[in-house]
């Protein structure tokens, strides 16, 4: 918890390597607090992914906290990375379980948070928003913020530094997009 | 304007005619754009739910759908429970009240389609499927559209699961899961005969309940598809792409075609083909994860083109889940490919069939031969011939392959008649015993024609060999049969032995051939026989005729061969013994300038592989000299004949493994140097501009790309990591090209997994963990599958192994000690197993060295000196010499942690008298014993003499050039020195040279 805030007083003081050690620590945050709340639940229930990375803000930085929004954008493009990389492993995890022989698994902590939209495929949405940040980095991006880390669109334009209107009119694209990658092309 | 910039716009206008025409306006002249931009207008539809957030209200077109939850009603219908969610819709338990009271499954469709329209559908379908009545089909009752406009389909309620999950978690043999599966043909036989197509088979909608504790498979879902796909002929603005309905796993050929001609029945029998297809190897023909992982245009193609490999080959193939997939078959992995293959391949792939007309014409037809098998009867499916498969690749490839294989078929009629005329004149003759001068006069005809029979059919052969295309995963079981059915020819022929030594000869060489075709096929013991045969018969040649170089040429050839089949087997001795005796062959006919040239490539040839095999097995000198006249003889050659490619890929050759000789005697400069040389013979500039020069095809660029990845370690090694990074990225990308378009040669990936090993390495001392471990897991990633399918290669394992040891080293480097343990573990115990196969193998030895030493810092760093110290002993027992002393100084330091100095100043005692102990050796071995000294202080004797030891290998340490004195006066190993009067003496002495 130190450390996170320690590091982002680095970034505000402009260490150039500060940014990438955020990263791996709410990386860490995350699962944690995640396993911590998972102790206090009813086994099989499920936490919403981007409700935690609201939370782990709260209990990291501090709602008291006056940063400005340019300073706090490091956490939270940090936190959906993060919160990608956990739920896309553990759907990794549940995939190669289920190819393993169908063994029961023990419940990890990271396995009882639930996409924001919980009948998509997201490991095909992985892949598609890795061919999407390959084309066009800034949209995957704000996919990201957005699915991930629970952004509003507003938001989610304040921390790519681009204009809310833009952001929109991205966001509609990128959506029409991914949905035509997933193959939800059907007539209208 | 982009694709994106007109999708903007055209979702700006709202009326579909107004829209229209600006698409036809603004994608003018480019169809491809237009579609493109249409399916993403059809994405975009229903797009606001997706992806969880609402648009913000600027730009909000569409309000958000009212949820439909359990306790609302629709209609008759009142909503008890959510009983299951797909890409279509929700399915709910409803209680219907009126007419009659029961309990009914409403399936709800996802927003985004007319409900008027797919209500309209449905009722024009509704007669039909009313007429149904089967007890494997779910009866669909009714549609309708919900207060939110979403269409909704009520349907029998059917309490089961998937079929496929039904026979996994039952654990059904593969003999039940087809008895389970004949009902489901039957059914779909059934909706057939009234006019019904399902158009969506796929497990989730073939659910298997029990009805008196008997399973009963129940097709559900009838006429939905068809009601929500939109009709064909109702040509509306988004109809360029068709429809997207169904599954792509589980999609036939013309579905996925969007043609006019549509779905039929028979598109219904390939996707109950791809249904039993899973059923039996656990996985789709087009697997999911290909489906997820590919754009969508690639996966029609895919549909439309590929060729699935048969279910038994895929089941082998499958690698490590073969176990997993066998356990929920209740059998035995090997028992379980072999029942597949043959019929129940034929019968499955006889359904997936991409021309329709050539699958069951009925689901019954189907049925039956699935009953067929069962009953242990002949099946109607058989297995499509060498002969088909050609012709369908043909039709497919034509272009491309008339310029692989022009005039290959040709040829192959011409040997098929030539190879008949010679049969009926070898019978005439035996019947008839004609008069002697014409049947000599017919024999020699019909050998010559027996001759030219066999050079046609190695030409035919080496195009098949050559081709790209047939080298391309789709057609590697195709390319297998086709040099397979050469075999017999070359056994016919092979078999008539005689008293013409030409024809003799020519024998010896088909033997040779059939040899290289058992070998590519992956029959090693067979070539050796082949090529056992081939030496005797030369042997008799030469003997009979000693003046004639060219047979002892041919025997040359043929022991050569024996010795490059012998290597790659790892059968040194008798590899090295057969090279050696081809060279004393060679070397009269080779050593004069003025020789043939084939005589001195082959002499070449031969001292090259000699050269790699001593190399491979440690004995470097001797390598180096062998390579060394290799590289000079075809030098020459290639100077003589610049242009042709062959010769400099084998001089390109030879260079890599004269640096990689050099390298491993230490000369680095020499090495890097050797490296270059490749790159410079294979240089695509030079090439171009050499008469008749052509670009360089492909497969040469794997001998560049392997200089590349040498020279990015040589590089590394000698600390200038920028190059280093940058030469390994050019390895990796032609290694990625390679791999890309060479599927089915595992070769190629195993370079490409060895180059992303590399690459990690290099990022790791560039101090980049996350990249670095990144690269390590992407080899990992490529060299299990391929350690799994190729255990008789033993690279493949031992490359496996040193990546596993570099993600736990990197790990550990992290810090993370504890987490780093089962990589390195994992790493030492393959190697181990390698090491033991044959110790002399230098790769998997140095390997195994490095591993015992990574694993022992691990145990040591986190306090398990016991352990740790196995590892030291073992890593010190396989090393050939070049680590001894610094690896004596890290078990001495483990054994001073365990308190046992009288072992750990032995290895320091070892190390003081090496010849081969720098400075910093003796520095740390006076270490050793100063921190002996102060542990063994109760021991006045031992104490006073390890210091005394350790003052003097301080003292020795300086006369070699040791010269940190701030490290000499702070270091804590040596404070039980500080208060000695000769330790004193000594620094004073150091310091008043110093000043």
């Amino acid at each position: 918890m130190e450390a996170i805030t320690q590091v982002l007083n680095a970034i505000e003081q402009g260490d150039p390597h500060a940014a990438g050690q955020l990263l791996p620590l709410v990386y860490d945050e995350l699962r944690r607090l995640a396993g911590e709340k998972m102790a206090h639940e009813r086994p099989g229930q499920t936490l919403e992914a981007t409700a935690l990375v609201h939370e782990a803000y709260m209990r990291l930085v501090g709602e008291g906290d006056d940063r400005h929004w340019d300073n706090r954008r490091h956490f939270f493009a940090a936190a959906a990375e993060a919160m990608r990389r956990i739920l896309i492993d553990s759907a990794r995890r549940k995939q190669a379980s289920k190819h393993g022989g169908g063994r029961q698994r023990e419940e990890l902590d990271a396995d009882a948070l639930v996409a924001p939209e919980p009948n998509l495929d997201l490991l095909a949405l992985d892949a598609a928003l890795q061919r999407l940040a390959a084309r066009d980095s800034l949209k995957a991006k704000l996919v990201e913020l957005r699915y991930f880390g629970g952004l509003t669109g507003d938001q989610a334009a304040a921390v790519l530094g681009i204009s809310a209107s833009s952001a929109d009119r991205h966001w509609v694209y990128t959506r029409a997009w991914l949905r035509r990658e997933l193959g939800f092309a059907v007539e209208s | 304007m982009n694709e994106e910039e007109i999708f903007h716009e055209a979702l700006a206008r709202h009326l579909p005619q107004e829209r229209a025409t600006y698409l036809e306006q603004a994608c003018a002249g480019n169809p491809a754009l237009r579609a493109s931009v249409e399916a993403l207008l059809r994405a975009n539809v229903g797009a606001s739910g997706f992806l969880g957030k609402s648009v913000s209200q600027t730009c909000a077109t569409q309000d958000e759908p009212i949820i439909e939850r359990p306790g609302t009603v629709i209609g008759p219908y009142k909503l008890l429970q959510q009983i299951g969610e797909g890409g279509m819709g929700t399915v709910f338990m409803a209680e219907q009240s009126e007419p009659i009271h029961r309990k009914v499954a409403l399936k709800i469709i996802k927003p985004g389609m007319d409900s008027r329209q797919v209500i309209a559908r449905f009722e024009a379908e509704r007669q039909a499927l009313a007429m149904m009545d089967h007890v494997n089909i779910a009866r669909v009752f009714d549609a309708g559209a919900t207060e939110s406009g979403r269409p909704y389909f009520v349907m029998e309620l059917v309490h089961g699961v998937p079929i496929t999950k039904y026979c996994d978690d039952n654990h059904l043999t593969p003999r039940e899961r087809l008895e389970l599966f004949v009902p489901v043909c039957q059914a779909i036989q059934h909706a057939h005969q009234k006019g019904i197509i399902h158009r969506d088979i796929k497990p989730s909608n073939v659910m298997v309940t029990l009805y008196d504790g008997k399973p009963v498979p129940k097709v559900i879902d009838f006429g939905v598809a068809k009601a929500t796909e939109q009709k064909l002929t109702e040509r509306t603005l988004f109809t360029q792409y068709g429809t997207m309905v169904g599954t792509f796993e589980y999609m036939s050929p013309e579905q996925a075609e969007m043609s006019a001609l549509g779905a039929d029945t028979r598109s219904d029998i390939y996707s109950l083909g791809v249904l039993l297809y899973e059923l039996l190897t656990g996985s789709t023909p087009l697997s999911h994860k290909r489906v997820r992982e590919a754009a969508y245009a690639e996966i029609l193609r895919m549909i439309k083109e590929e060729e699935p490999p048969k279910p038994s080959t895929r089941l082998s193939d499958s690698g490590e889940a073969l176990a997993s997939i066998s356990a929920n078959r209740h059998m035995e992995p090997a028992k379980l490919t072999k029942l597949v293959k043959g019929e129940l391949d034929w019968i499955v792939m006889k359904c997936l069939e991409k021309d329709r007309n050539r699958r069951y014409e009925t689901a019954n037809g189907f049925a039956q031969d699935v009953q067929r098998y069962l009953a242990d009867e002949p099946v109607m499916a058989c297995p499509p011939s060498a002969w088909y498969r050609w012709r369908k690749f043909a039709r497919r490839h034509k272009a491309a392959l008339a310029a692989a294989l022009s005039g290959a078929m040709a040829v192959l009629l011409a040997v098929v008649g030539l190879a008949v005329s010679n049969w009926l004149v070898t019978r005439e003759r035996d019947e008839k015993e004609n008069a002697l001068g014409k049947a000599l006069q017919e024999k020699e005809r019909a050998d010559q024609n027996l001759a030219r029979a066999r050079r046609a059919v190695k030409e035919y052969l080496l195009k098949i060999s050559d081709s790209a295309l047939l080298k391309s995963a789709d057609f590697q079981n195709l390319r297998k049969e086709l040099l397979e059915t050469a075999i017999p020819f070359y056994q016919d022929f092979v078999r008539q032995s005689r008293d013409d030594p030409e024809l003799e000869s020519e024998r010896g060489r088909a033997y040779q051939d059939l040899s290289s075709l058992r070998r590519e096929l992956g029959d090693q013991e067979r070539a050796l026989t082949e090529l056992a045969e081939a030496e005797k018969i030369f042997q008799l040649l030469t003997k009979t005729f000693p003046d004639k170089p060219a047979y002892l040429h041919s025997l040359a050839g043929a022991l050569l061969s024996r010795g490059v089949a012998l290597n790659e087997l790892g059968r040194f001795d008798e590899a090295e013994q057969a090279l050696r005796k081809a060279l004393d062959f060679l070397e009269p006919l080779a050593s004069k300038d003025s020789a043939a040239p084939e005589y001195r490539a082959s002499m070449a040839k031969a001292s090259s592989n000699l050269g790699e095999l001593l190399r491979e097995v440690g004995r470097t000198p001797e390598a180096e000299t062998m390579l060394r006249r290799a590289i000079e003889l075809r030098e020459k050659l290639v100077e003589e004949q610049p242009g042709i490619l062959y010769l400099r890929e084998e001089l390109a050759k030879s260079w890599i493994n004269l640096g990689a000789v050099l390298r491993a005697q230490r000369q680095l400069a020499p090495a890097e140097k050797a490296f270059e040389k490749t790159l410079e013979v294979l240089d695509p500039n030079t090439l171009g501009k050499l008469p008749g020069g052509s670009p360089l095809p492909l497969r040469y660029q794997q001998v560049r790309a392997h200089a590349y990845n040498n020279l990015g370690v040589v590089q590394r090694e000698t600390g200038r990591l920028a190059d280093a990074e940058k030469a390994n990225r050019a390895a990796l990308a032609i290694t990625e090209k390679l791999a890309d378009t060479f599927p089915s040669i595992p070769q190629y990936r195993y370079e490409l997994a060895g180059r992303y090993n590399n690459l990690g390495a290099i990022f790791s001392e560039l101090g980049k963990g996350h990249d670095a471990q990144a690269a390590y897991e992407k080899a990992v990633q490529i060299y299990e599958p391929l350690a799994a399918n190729f255990p008789g290669i033993p690279s493949y394992t031992i490359g496996l192994a040193g990546t596993y040891k570099n993600l736990g080293q990197l790990i550990g480097d992290n810090g993370k000690l504890e987490e780093s343990l089962p990589w390195l573990t994992k790493g030492v115990d393959i190697l181990e197993r390698a090491h033991q196969q044959d110790p002399r193998f230098v790769k998997a030895r140095e390997t195994l060295c490095v591993a015992h030493w990574a694993r022992a810092m691990t145990l040591a760093g986190l306090g398990r000196y016991q352990e740790a110290l196995k590892d030291w002993d073992r890593a010190i027992d396989v090393d050939d010499g070049r680590y001894q002393n610094t690896l004596r100084l890290k078990r001495a330091s483990n054994l001073i942690n365990m308190k046992d100095h009288a072992r750990a100043t032995a290895d320091a005692q070892v190390v003081a008298e090496s010849a081969k102990a720098t400075a910093e050796d003796l520095y740390n071995a006076a270490c050793v014993y100063a921190l002996s000294a102060r542990f063994a202080a109760h021991d006045i004797t031992r104490a006073e003499y390890y210091a005394s030891r350790a003052v003097l290998l301080v003292r020795r340490a300086q006369a070699n050039g040791y010269k940190d004195l701030a490290q000499l006066k702070k270091d804590k190993d040596l404070d039980a020195l500080r208060s000695r009067d000769d330790f004193r003496k000594l620094l004073a002495e150091l310091e008043a040279k110093k000043g």
